[in-house]
């Protein structure tokens, strides 16, 4: 056989060196090579060839369906149609497939722990069963699958599944990985386990390895039900040992029969499934991660995530968010989770989870929601990241039950319910009812609470005019300020926002605000750190800066044809708030200041008051040129008791009667 | 037109995409330059005290307010060397809103009443800013009034302005080019000269090509 190949080999050679034109000289020097070569191979073959191995005498044969075997061994147990064979120190067993495999012999198996090796063959001929110790590398069939087992490892092979402990020499999995025999699926889950970390696969060492119909998982038959995965920044926490699937994909995956993760480093995506009716495994992020979270340092920052499992399909994903592009400048955005039916979420002190029965997502303050990790730490701090996209199957169809609403968690052990991410309201400044503090998925927002980020994504410049000022943006409470300027801006119009272009801050030679049109700047006096100017609790009051920023939209003409809605119709001498309304344009900003950030009932008593018609068209006047965000005119009629339809705001535009309405 | 097909494939990837971005990069940079006029008003007289070309994402001629409540409306036309004359009008931005605390308010209330004296200010004195998009063959700049007379001109012959690059091109050249190539004016320049040595390079290939 070998001799055949050699000269096969040589011809070949002899035709190349023909076509590629080579001198009489190199041919010849090359055909001694080869020569040498082939005689060496053959001598080489001759010594270690398994061809010319002895042949004991194989007395017994058994045919099969579609094998024929041949073997020496006398122990054998034959139930129905199933014949079981023990080995002993001599025993052989070959077997000849009717299809392309050919002949294989398998002898050299080893007892273990002083129990004989056998092997299970079905009416077919297929092995269904064995245990055995291999002494010398070779490939079985086990099953359909044909895999190669190296020498010294101990095989347990039964009910689809074959645990194939081998030594702690390194291997190198993707050359021993189990391949189908006949182009069909993969019957047998093969697990490789070692004491060391010695099998390799994608660049990773496994202890255990399993391998599924070409899928990789993690078998969790060992003592242990967690790992770290330090390089993918994630901890994986199997309380209940399911076997799961992995890959590195960073992709949702229908296809596995079971729990399983997907990550990729370079797209940033993790993935956690369970397309069977049981929880996959709980991850925990790590400050090393890939995805994109912001882990305070020294703090207990703790995010998990789990899919809970459903047979309709059923993952969690966490991903890395692009940056976005606001007022002309770059922003780093929070990462983004999205799943589709139940899964849970720890979030420092929230747990969030969606329950596909009531077809709702839970935020559940200081008690966690996933098995084993009831108590979950509640620090001052949280990682920021945002819950964009809820999904679920029913009757076959993809729904939202969420709709087009988000759950934000900031950086600050914070989370709501809210249809803007940039910023998702949760309550209110004490002593100050309109203004709302917020989570946004800026990352700015929650990482970066200086005065440069403000500047850059509040498009408007800073400046401190003195002492206070300075300390304000810059001092020892900078941080708190600025998230305070931040939410300041966000509870206006972006297009009010866009209208100034500068903000100072301390006490000029105005007495208190100040707001000119050169440069559309706005003057705020700040007072002397720890002098709260408001109910805000902050040094700077509220209702100057709404105050302020409203001249700047009246200098503007709002969105275009303020005058003639406001001074031309006279609704600047009926809607007073003050003494101080009746300074010309002081009406429309004192009016904001008051309505901005009124108490409920002091704005209830305008809006249903003498001059309640005026008031009610204000607010709509207003908002329709930016003093005043749709929301917060929404507020406004909510806290009236009036309500706020399309054809009720027409009706203020008109002066028209609208009745109250009670809301729950 | 085939040659140049070869020449692409000789040239270096690497270079053809850093041209090509080069390109797209100046040609964003022309479409955001505005001319910023600080303009010193008296009385009804204007006067220009400084110009500059900067660069913004920004469009800043949102900046001219126009808004006849409060500001006079005047009008200045851009002159190029054709002497095709194209208007902008601007308002005149001589206004001030000043708020006086009251004395003894508690600023803890925030309802109560907060201000006392203030009110509008209007100024007979002043500076302010006027925006508007640059164009290479402008030559010169016409004010008018608001009845449309003439007060002033201003020449923008041979105009080397200072031209005021964010931070956002700064890093966008930091980019394209590697390296910080100075700042404001001597980007900007920079990258035109850059811009025609590619020129000069990939027409002397083409020529080289069809030579062969």
């Amino acid at each position: 056989m070998r001799m055949l190949v050699f000269l096969y080999l040589l011809t070949g050679m002899r035709v190349k060196m023909r076509k590629m034109n080579i001198g009489m000289f190199k041919v010849g020097k090359i055909a001694i090579i080869v020569l040498v070569f082939g005689v060496l191979f053959l001598v080489v073959g001759g010594v270690n060839g398994q061809d010319g191995e002895e042949d004991p005498e194989l007395k017994y044969e058994w045919e099969y369906r579609n094998v024929n075997l041949k073997t020496n061994i006398e122990v054998r147990e034959l139930s129905g149609s199933k014949g079981r064979f023990f080995f002993e120190e001599d025993s052989v067993l070959k077997i000849t497939h009717k299809g392309k495999l050919g002949e294989r012999t398998y002898s050299g198996l080893e007892d273990i722990d002083g129990e004989d090796s056998y092997l299970v063959f079905d009416k077919d001929g297929k092995m269904i069963e064995g245990e055995f110790k291999t002494s010398k590398q070779g490939e079985f069939i086990l099953g359909n699958e044909i895999v190669l087992i190296p020498a010294g490892s101990e095989v347990r092979f039964k009910d689809g599944e074959a645990v194939i402990k081998v030594s702690n020499k390194i291997i190198d999995f993707d050359k021993v990985k189990p391949r189908v025999v006949d182009g069909k699926k993969g019957e047998t889950a093969f697990i490789f386990t070692t004491g060391a970390n010695s099998i390799k696969h994608e660049g990773l060492n496994f202890k255990e390895l399993g391998y599924y119909d070409g899928k990789y998982f993690f078998p969790f038959l060992g003592n242990y039900d967690e790992i770290n995965f330090k390089e993918f920044g994630f901890h994986m926490y199997n309380k209940d040992k399911v076997r799961v699937y992995f890959d590195f994909k960073g992709e949702v995956d229908n296809s596995y029969q079971g729990a399983y993760v997907s990550f990729n480093k370079d797209k940033g995506v993790f993935v956690t499934g369970s397309n069977v009716n049981e929880n996959g495994p709980a991850i925990q992020f790590t400050p090393s991660n890939v995805y994109g979270l912001n882990f305070d340092q020294g703090d207990s920052d703790n995010l998990m995530i789990q899919a809970l499992g459903n047979d309709e399909g059923n993952w969690v994903r966490l991903q890395k968010s692009p940056d976005e592009v606001i007022r002309n400048s770059q922003q780093k955005i929070v990462p983004k989770i999205d799943g589709l039916n139940q899964f849970a979420m720890h979030n420092n002190g929230h747990a969030g989870f969606f329950n596909t029965n009531t077809e709702k997502f839970y935020l559940r303050p200081n008690k966690g929601v996933i098995k084993g990790f009831e108590n979950i730490p509640d620090k001052t701090t949280s990682v920021a990241v945002t819950v964009n996209e809820v999904k679920m199957m029913k009757g076959g169809e993809e729904t939202k039950p969420m709709g087009n609403y988000k759950v934000g968690w900031s950086n600050f052990n914070e989370a709501n319910f809210g249809l803007n991410s940039k910023f998702i309201q949760l309550g209110t400044y004490r002593g100050v009812p309109g203004l709302y503090r917020g989570v946004s998925d800026l990352e700015a927002y929650n990482y970066e609470l200086t005065e440069e980020a403000f500047e850059r994504i509040a498009g408007i410049r800073l400046v401190s005019t003195n002492a206070n000022g300075k300390d304000f943006i810059r001092g020892s409470e900078s941080k708190k300020n600025i998230k305070y300027l931040f939410d300041l801006i966000a509870n206006m119009p972006p297009e009010q926002v866009d209208m100034v272009r500068t903000i100072n801050l301390g006490h000029g030679k105005w007495a208190y605000g100040y707001a000119t049109t050169n440069g559309m700047q706005i003057y705020l006096t700040v007072h002397r750190p720890g002098s709260s100017a408001a109910g805000s609790g902050f040094e700077l009051s509220p209702r100057l800066f709404a105050h302020e920023m409203a001249h700047i939209v009246d200098y503007n003409g709002g969105s275009g044809g303020f005058n003639r809605d406001w001074y031309r119709s006279g609704l600047n001498g009926e809607v007073t708030t003050s003494g101080y309304s009746h300074k010309g344009g002081e009406s429309i900003s004192e009016f904001v200041g008051f309505f901005q950030y009124g108490y409920p009932g002091t704005i209830n008593k305008y809006m249903n008051g003498n001059r309640a018609k005026s008031f009610r068209r204000a607010v709509v006047i207003a908002t329709k040129h930016h003093f005043f965000t749709r929301n917060r005119m929404e507020q406004i009629f909510r806290a009236s008791n009036l309500p706020y339809d399309d054809k009720s705001i027409s009706a203020y535009l008109n002066k028209q009667n609208v009745g109250n309405i009670q809301y729950s | 037109m085939w040659g140049i097909f070869n020449i692409v494939d000789k040239m270096n990837k690497k270079n053809i995409v850093m041209m090509v971005m080069v390109l797209l990069f100046v040609n964003v940079v022309s479409a955001s330059l505005f001319y910023e006029l600080e303009l010193f008003y008296e009385n009804g007289e204007v006067e220009v005290k400084s110009k500059e070309v900067i660069f913004s994402h920004d469009d800043l001629t949102k900046y001219n307010v126009i808004n006849d409540y409060y500001f006079e409306r005047h009008s200045v036309g851009v002159v190029d060397k054709n002497g095709k004359e194209g208007r902008v009008e601007y308002g005149v931005l001589n206004k001030a809103y000043g708020d006086g605390i009251k004395v003894g308010v508690d600023l803890e209330s925030n309802e109560e009443e907060l201000f006392e004296e203030g009110g509008l200010e209007e100024f007979d004195v002043f500076t302010f800013n006027l925006y508007l998009p640059y164009s290479e063959g402008d030559e010169r700049l016409v004010f008018y009034d608001v009845d449309g007379n003439e007060i002033g001109r201003d020449g923008l012959e041979g105009f080397v302005g200072k031209v005021d690059v964010d931070s956002e091109l700064d890093e966008g050249i930091e980019k394209v080019l590697g390296k910080d190539v100075g700042k404001r004016l001597s980007k900007y320049w920079v990258l035109v000269l850059i811009l025609i040595v590619l020129i000069v390079v990939l027409v002397w290939l083409i020529v080289r090509e069809r030579k062969k």
